[in-house]
């Protein structure tokens, strides 16, 4: 297959049609229609490359964009279909075939093209986001701009500009050596969860581990891919790969690249698979994707047994729900270790949500571009959230932890959201 | 006929914009359910969220004399929710309230767009479930359910739908509604709710459901047994049926099913090098159960079994069924589009039965694999084929054909939970002859005077002494 | 009696299948023909309609008493000679025999490969299989097996204008076409004539125990009650019955059937006798013995009129305390002379009347309180074998569906031979 056919065919013939899918999939679950699941859009894209379908008729375009891809699917399907992957490039071969407006081509151009790619921008843009925020211009703003303005309206508060900085390149471990590893900065992380950054630093070292984080690379190109933009997804993903390779000496073993954003994680995993057509950098790419590993991923079993982990509070148990962000158990298959390491913190109740499975609604840019839908997809879970009573909700994704902090804001909900490395940090003395 | 503009308005009116789709994308999603050979794009597909939304619907359908199918989640495998072409689609996947839960009473008041598992999800903290399991219940809805009379491993110990629906309200094909939804346990008058069950949409639409719900066992204990050869799973079930052992479920899956499974989401370490296990479960007391193991374990011995072993653990258990279940999901690894027959046969002859289906499938070069209900006689041949070859598909279809024939002979029936649908109705000619399929045409023609219900479903369009002539040659079957 | 009937009759079967029989107590004489074959089940239903009669079918009557009376009838047909197994396969636990055959000559057939087969009514030897499927009538056994309908695998039927048909097959798993079995379970002979049934059967026990006790009050005999459905245990049948006339220290009599593999019922015997200690425990044929003297005494046991309460198990104790009340009321009390007979896990109550030919104005008054005071918790009342008249009023308002039924049975029936005005026109 090549990016020029509108759609990868051969992996929609993986899919028979089963609807094993339908009841994991979030915007089937909003409007009950067929076209907005799984199946339904893969019987498009099945369609648009049998030639039943003109792959230019705005409604295709627009269920493939309603689309979360939050990959929920993928973890139900028993053909095993790489839904993700398929909208990945059907999405990029629209965008390359179909013009799309000048206004949302503008946007595309500044946000994939200008921002995410550079640290200055996004510190400038953050900043003057914060400005706004503070004189109050932002949620009128927002509100101004109608349905979709909410998402500028609810974003949660951008924290001052002493907060956003950037980690050090090197961080030395705080007890007994147990070896290098490489931690992913992330583009907007620095900006919004810097301290989330720092946690997972802080934590890798007191388990030992030297730190090291490269600023040659800023977008891991992960939004990029998602958004149907795979030519620039592969530009972001070898310069990635080339600034983490710096890291380690030539000849040395290449350190692994802990990441503590899901989404990023999930997508570096696959950057073999992306580049798997470039014969120059097909096997560079793979050795790279072999050394990432997810947070939880990487701490859970480097956490010496003797190790205790004690949030000091009020005395009482702090009640946390865990919400397995979509990229991290649908994307990595990882499930247990957040819940292994949240079961090991004294003064922790864990309590399960149903839906922790289930998309909250963030999906990268998702909730920026349809925060209506965005919303709607949350609702539910947020009353579940307030139905097991939990005070505290735990994730491993920043989409996820901005999406749950604007959702309960909205609701005036006064439970706390915590990316899980800052529990852990909290937890883990010096 | 075709909708009119008026209509297409006031359908609009009724259900909201959301409640109508028909743009050509938005029809084309539905041109399938889980027959996926045939495509008929629907006129139009409905979305109510309620019994009076739908009944409106149906009026307005009924006046413009629009034929109607009606759809759950969609994952039928017989047809039973192919459109119609130039007909309306009524989906109930916006109808997915739980109306009632009545713990004391046992029994739930849902509407028909509730998919099964949610069912039982929502009642296990009373320590209660919902006993028909399809190996679709991730997705199908009791509504579909209803419709197809459907079955699962289960069903062999609780028996099918039809047992556990106490109640139903019923949209007819003029827009009036039928309310039956008072739970009964005995009918006043006809067994309208009895023959509603199983009638793949030809009689009404189910839009709310009230039904049974059952008491968790104490026990429960699942067994795997190990063997080398196909024949000795089916000997050993033969052998279990006639030794009156009631176990609540007796399924077998063979080689090429167990390597599917393994290389799926739903891997459960069923032996790879296995030729056939039998997966077999007892519940009820802890003595009862005891005892159903120590039986079973015996059988399966005497019949080959290498190994027999237990589930040692609630999340194995849940492994080994979850792997069953997403079996037939999982072929879509071997090849991109799956045949699956439903037949069902005397429980006296299944070695020699699934040997011959076995036989007819390597005869037309097609690669078959079999998963099913083992202890009910009912057999899921597999055949895994490419759509996009013509000739394969022809053959596929054939074999299809030869193996329900080959069935019935032998006392057999064509279908034991998918139904009869789009994809069997032409094979109802084996089983019955014009007389008995007028006496279903009448009870049809008192539900449904025009037959605007799912036409062309169920009952052959041709008579039989008329259709056997034409048939008898691909079939080989005189009778 | 009709003497171009019997004529009609006489040109076309021998004088040893045709006989005479009543409808109903206080009914006059018809003519019976019982046909020894399907085809002569077929002529039957020719001469009907060659002469525009209608017909009551039945087996041996046992259960005409059930319904409302037909409006008309012309003669009877009976299909008990239309008799005997045609295939019992113990190897797949199923039966075909015909309608005529009854359940005590089917019971001893498949008894000789370990199999049993429900419902367990009282005087099998006058139950046909014909007639308990027409009746839907259910056993207390049900409490194990489910209803018949449940059990009811294929048919084979005539229809009034002569169609031989069948539905559904031999296979206890089957959805191929629809499911007319359960139409005909409880149709009582309105939609056709059924000659060919197949069943599912049940392993026989291995080992058999009934256990029986008392209990003192209500209030003890519904706690008891609870605990015994509450156990973990899946008794055969579980039955209550008022003593009639009160022991001193005794109002109820249990009545326990256990049976199924031997462990299972020693494992069962033991938790039920811990909660009726000192009760009264049979083995084997004892047990058997005591099971069918018991089953004798229960539902169907007599042609004798008598009410049925059904309400939603778990509302059983609500509806007894409706049914006491009203028996004590006034109204009742001078109308009715009860026997009360309980099945807890199925929500029954029967209440077997005096045969009293002359229930009046008093007593359908009286029935119309019991039967609202029910439908507060879903429940519902009917009358069996009563008074021609009072039973027409007994069977309370038309169901929802009512127009349905009656339109199933004009496509089935059009030119109404079958039985017209007995069921399931509603009032």
């Amino acid at each position: 297959m090549n990016d020029a056919e509108l759609v990868d065919y051969a992996k929609t013939l993986d899919c028979i049609h089963c609807g094993l899918c339908l009841r994991t999939c979030p915007t089937y679950q909003l409007t009950g229609n067929e076209s907005s699941s799984p199946r339904g859009r893969i019987a498009l894209m099945r369609a648009v490359a049998e030639g039943r379908l003109d792959a230019s008729e705005p409604g295709y375009g627009a269920e493939l964009d309603f689309c979360l891809v939050c990959r929920h699917c993928e973890s139900v399907c028993p053909a095993g279909v790489r839904f993700g992957e398929m909208m990945e490039h059907a999405r990029s071969a629209l965008a390359a075939a179909v013009t799309a407006p000048l206004s949302v081509r503008f946007v595309r151009w500044i946000g994939f093209r200008v921002a995410l790619r550079s640290r200055f921008v996004l510190a400038r843009v953050h900043g003057a986001l914060r400005l706004a925020q503070r004189g109050g211009i932002l949620p009128v703003l927002g509100r101004a701009m109608g349905a979709r303005g909410q998402g500028l309206a609810s974003l949660p508060e951008i924290p001052p500009s002493a907060e956003r900085r950037l980690l050090a390149p090197f961080t030395a471990a705080t007890r007994t050596r147990q070896g290098t590893v490489a931690v992913l900065e992330g583009c907007v992380m620095p900006e919004m969860y810097g301290r989330v950054n720092r946690a997972t630093v802080s934590v890798l070292t007191k388990l030992g581990f030297d730190v090291l984080t490269t600023r040659e690379s800023t977008c891991c190109g992960a939004l990029h891919a998602h958004n149907g933009e795979l030519d620039q997804a592969r530009e972001l993903a070898r310069a990635t790969i080339e600034a983490f390779e710096k890291l380690s000496p030539a000849g040395s073993e290449t350190a692994q690249v802990v990441v503590n954003s899901a989404g990023c994680g999930a997508h570096m995993k696959e950057l073999g698979r992306l580049l798997a057509q470039d014969p120059l950098w097909a096997q560079r790419a793979q050795r790279f994707s072999d050394q990432v590993v997810d947070f939880s991923q990487f701490v859970a079993p480097r956490l010496p047994a003797s190790q205790r982990l004690i949030l000091e509070g009020s005395g009482e148990m702090l009640r946390v729900a865990y919400d397995d962000p979509c990229h991290l158990c649908h994307g990595q298959g990882i499930r247990a270790e957040p819940r292994q390491l949240l079961d090991r913190i004294e003064g922790v109740t864990r309590v399960e949500m149903r839906s922790s499975e289930s998309c909250c609604g963030s999906a990268g840019i998702y909730a920026m571009l349809r925060p209506e839908e965005s919303q709607a997809v949350l609702a539910p879970k947020l009353e579940e959230f307030a139905a097991i009573g939990a005070q505290c909700l735990v994730t491993a994704n920043p989409g996820c932890q901005m999406q749950w902090q604007s959702g309960l804001a909205r609701v005036n909900s006064t439970a706390q959201v915590v990316h899980i490395a800052e529990l852990l940090d909290r937890a883990l003395q010096p | 006929m075709a909708l009119s503009g008026t209509a297409r308005n006031e359908l609009k009116r009724l259900l909201g914009p959301r409640g109508v789709v028909d743009s050509p994308i938005g029809r084309l999603a539905y041109e399938s359910d889980g027959l996926a050979l045939i495509h008929q794009a629907p006129e139009i597909v409905l979305l109510p969220r309620n019994t009076a939304e739908c009944a409106g619907a149906m009026s307005v359908l009924a006046s413009e004399g629009v034929p109607v199918v009606g759809r759950g989640a969609g994952t039928g495998l017989s047809g039973g929710a192919t459109p119609v072409e130039g007909g309306a689609l009524i989906a109930t996947a916006r109808m997915r309230d739980v109306l009632e839960l009545n713990v004391v009473d046992r029994y739930a008041r849902v509407q028909a767009g509730v998919v099964n598992v949610d069912l039982t999800q929502m009642c296990a903290e009373h320590g209660l479930f919902y006993a028909p399991d399809p190996s679709s219940q991730q997705a199908c809805t009791i509504g579909g359910n209803v419709g197809e009379n459907s079955g699962g491993p289960h069903c062999f110990k609780y028996g099918a739908t039809t047992r556990h629906v106490l109640g139903l309200v019923i949209v007819r094909a003029d827009g009036s509604i039928l309310d039956l939804s008072e739970p009964q346990y005995e009918p006043q008058g006809y067994d309208l709710i009895g023959t509603f069950v199983g009638s793949e949409g030809t009689l009404g639409i189910a839009t709310e459901v009230t039904v049974r719900l059952t008491q968790k066992p104490a026990a429960i204990e699942t067994l795997l047994a190990v063997f080398p050869s196909l024949d000795g799973a089916c000997d050993a079930t033969s052998d279990l049926i006639a030794a009156r052992i009631e176990p609540s479920a007796i399924e077998i899956l063979d080689k090429l099913t167990i390597e599917a499974v393994e290389a799926s989401v739903f891997r459960a370490g069923y032996p790879k090098d296995a030729e056939a296990v039998l997966l077999v479960e007892a519940e009820g007391s802890e003595v009862e159960v005891a005892s159903t193991v120590r039986d079973v374990t015996r059988i399966a011995r005497a019949r080959g079994a290498i190994e027999v072993r237990s589930a040692r653990s609630d999340s194995e258990r849940k492994k080994l069924w979850a792997g069953r279940k997403g079996a037939f999901g999982a072929m879509g690894r071997i090849a991109p589009d799956l045949y699956v027959a439903d037949v069902c046969v005397p429980r006296t002859r299944l070695k020699e039965l699934v040997r011959e289906t076995t036989r007819i499938a390597k005869e037309k070069g097609l690669k078959l694999a079999n998963v099913f209900h083992a202890g009910d006689g009912n057999l899921h041949p597999n055949i895994s084929y490419d759509r996009r070859n013509p000739d394969e598909v022809e053959r596929v279809l054939t074999a299809g054909r030869e193996i329900m024939a080959l069935c019935v002979a032998a006392g057999g029936s064509l279908t034991g939970e998918h139904g009869v649908g789009l994809e069997k109705r032409d094979e109802m000619c084996l089983v019955f002859n014009d007389d008995d399929l007028r006496a279903m045409t009448l009870v049809r023609e008192a539900w449904d005077p025009e037959r605007r219900l799912n036409p062309g479903k169920l009952l052959p369009i041709r008579g039989c002494r008329e259709a056997r002539g034409a048939h008898a040659p691909s079939v080989g079957h005189g009778r | 009696m009709n003497s171009g009937v019997l004529q009609a009759l006489e040109s076309s079967f021998g004088g040893d299948q045709l006989s005479a029989s009543r409808l109903c107590g206080d009914g006059p004489e018809l003519p019976l023909v019982t046909p020894n074959s399907r085809e002569g089940i077929l002529e039957a239903l020719s001469v009907a309609r060659r002469g525009g009669w209608s017909i009551v079918v039945t087996g041996l009557g046992s259960k005409l008493g059930w319904t409302r009376t037909a409006r008309r009838a012309d003669f009877l047909l009976s299909t008990r000679r239309h008799a005997g197994v045609v295939a019992y396969e113990p190897g797949d636990g199923t039966l075909t025999a015909r309608a005529g055959t009854t359940l005590a000559e089917l019971a001893s057939h498949v008894a000789s490969g370990g199999h049993g087969l429900t419902p367990d009514v009282p005087r099998p030897e006058r139950a046909t299989l014909g007639g308990v499927i027409g009746a839907a009538q259910s056993g207390s056994d049900r409490l194990r097996y489910g209803p018949l309908r449940d059990h009811v695998l294929g048919l084979e039927f005539a229809l009034s204008d002569g169609t031989l048909a069948k539905c559904g097959g031999r296979l206890v798993k089957n959805v191929t076409g629809y499911d007319l079995q359960r139409l005909f379970c409880g149709s009582h002979g309105t939609l056709g004539v059924i000659l060919e049934a197949s069943l599912r059967l049940f392993p026989l026990p291995e080992e058999e125990c009934s256990i029986t006790a008392v209990a003192s009050d209500n209030a003890q005999m519904l706690q008891l009650a609870g605990k015994v459905l509450a156990a973990d245990a899946r008794p055969i049948s579980f039955s209550v019955a008022r003593l009639d006339p009160p022991h001193a220290h005794a109002q109820w009599m249990f009545a326990v059937r256990l049976g199924g593999r031997r462990e299972v019922v020693v494992a069962e015997r033991a938790i039920l006798s811990s909660i009726f200690p000192g009760a009264l425990v049979q083995h084997g044929s004892e047990a058997r013995s005591d099971a069918g003297a018991l089953r004798d005494r229960g539902f169907g046991a007599s042609d004798g009129p008598m009410l049925r309460v059904e309400i939603r198990p778990a509302q059983f104790a609500f509806a007894l305390g409706v049914l006491d009340e009203w028996l004590r009321a006034p109204g009742a009390s001078s109308e009715f002379r009860p026997r009360v007979w309980c099945e807890p896990g199925l929500g029954q109550i029967d209440v077997a009347l005096l045969p009293r030919a002359d229930l009046g104005d008093q007593a359908v008054k009286a029935l119309a309180q019991l039967r609202s005071a029910l439908a507060v918790k879903g429940g519902r009342v009917r009358l069996f074998n009563g008074p021609r008249e009072f039973v027409h009023e007994s069977h309370g308002a038309a169901p929802a569906g009512a127009q349905l039924m009656q339109s199933i049975r004009d496509r089935l029936d059009p030119a109404r031979v079958l039985a017209t005005g007995r069921f399931p026109e509603f009032p």
